[in-house]
């Protein structure tokens, strides 16, 4: 009876401002929401140029359609579907064309001096050890299929909620969870080893 | 020693320690130096793309562009299906409608008179069937 008020999109003023053309309000949207794309598309793709080059994409793609978009959505639930999109093409593309694991990807990705760990720079010991831990939970990341890497990144990496993942991936929250708490298992399993090693 | 075996048996990391440690990655972000490079490329992209979407190759990126975003399995379901349509149609059409329709007339049948009726047999000469040379009386068989 009631209908329930969606609180309002916090990117309205620059989604109003760059339909009109100003091109300085798509780039504010751009460095609002680079980052968080950034870190998903990586995660899936685990391949630097690949990353930047399907983030090139991501924003031509929402530059070109933003005529379309009337908010049914907020900006970020819809830049994050084109996202999606266009990352789970991307690797099913991939796939059929190379026939490469994931695993033959960017070995050095850890490595990668264009990503800035902000946190742990004080405690080098900790970051080495972090960064074994963290090539062997890829190496698990990369053993899950394309959808459940995806709502694993969303939840843990993105920090997105359940509702948030089901809205962009057009699901139910229940599909969410129980995707999640699949991936999970497989995650704890394969990393069952590594743990064993380290303590 | 105990405390080691008993580490070594309890090895399977919780749930709240797989989270935390795919929460490390959170952290891992491009610098703002990428991002200025990134706008420059963006940029630079979209202008050349409008400068490629006026002429014949602009129109032809696009409808390759329109055939990619509806996806080859989507346009081979629509094919299909436009097909069934096309040929349902053409064989549910009965023959009759649209083609000019003729009005049947009644066959006539003209007698002509054969001309010159009365040559049309001609008397040919007798012929006298007689043998010429006749055997013995005696060969004779009848």
């Amino acid at each position: 009876m009631f209908r329930q008020l969606r609180p309002p999109d916090p990117d309205q003023d620059l989604v109003t401002r760059a339909q009109q053309g100003d091109t300085r309000a798509f780039d504010a949207l751009v460095l609002k929401y680079g980052d968080k794309l950034y870190g998903l598309v990586y995660n899936m793709t685990s391949h630097k140029e690949d990353t930047h080059d399907l983030l090139q994409e991501i924003f031509a793609r929402a530059y070109q359609s933003l005529g379309k978009f009337r908010g049914s959505a907020t900006f970020y639930t819809w830049i994050y579907q084109i996202a999606v999109n266009l990352t789970l093409n991307f690797l099913k593309k991939r796939k059929r064309r190379t026939g490469l694991s994931l695993s033959e990807m960017d070995a050095k990705a850890r490595q990668d001096p264009a990503l800035i760990d902000t946190t742990h720079e004080a405690n080098p010991e900790r970051q080495t050890n972090l960064h074994e831990l963290q090539g062997k939970l890829d190496e698990a990341m990369k053993k899950l299929s394309d959808t459940h890497r995806m709502v694993v990144t969303m939840f843990d990496i993105q920090g997105m909620s359940h509702a948030e993942i089901a809205k962009v991936l057009k699901s139910s929250e229940g599909t969410i969870r129980s995707r999640l708490h699949y991936a999970h298992q497989q995650l704890q399993s394969a990393l069952q080893d590594s743990w064993e090693e380290r303590f | 020693m105990i405390h080691k075996t008993f580490l070594s048996i309890a090895v399977k990391p919780t749930h709240d320690q797989i989270t935390s440690l795919l929460a490390e990655k959170r952290q891992q972000v491009p610098d703002e130096e990428y991002w200025q490079r990134f706008l420059c490329e963006f940029h630079s992209n979209q202008r050349q793309r409008e400068l490629n979407s006026t002429g014949v190759t602009g129109i032809v990126s696009r409808f390759g562009r329109w055939i990619s975003e509806m996806g080859l399995t989507r346009f081979a379901y629509g094919f299909g299906l436009a097909y069934a349509g096309v040929t349902a149609v053409y064989l549910l059409t009965p023959p009759s409608v649209g083609e000019e329709r003729i009005a049947p007339t009644p066959a006539s049948y003209q007698i002509v008179p054969a001309a010159h009726a009365g040559t049309a047999v001609q008397s040919l000469p007798g012929v006298e069937i007689v043998p010429r040379v006749l055997a013995p009386v005696e060969k004779r068989v009848f």
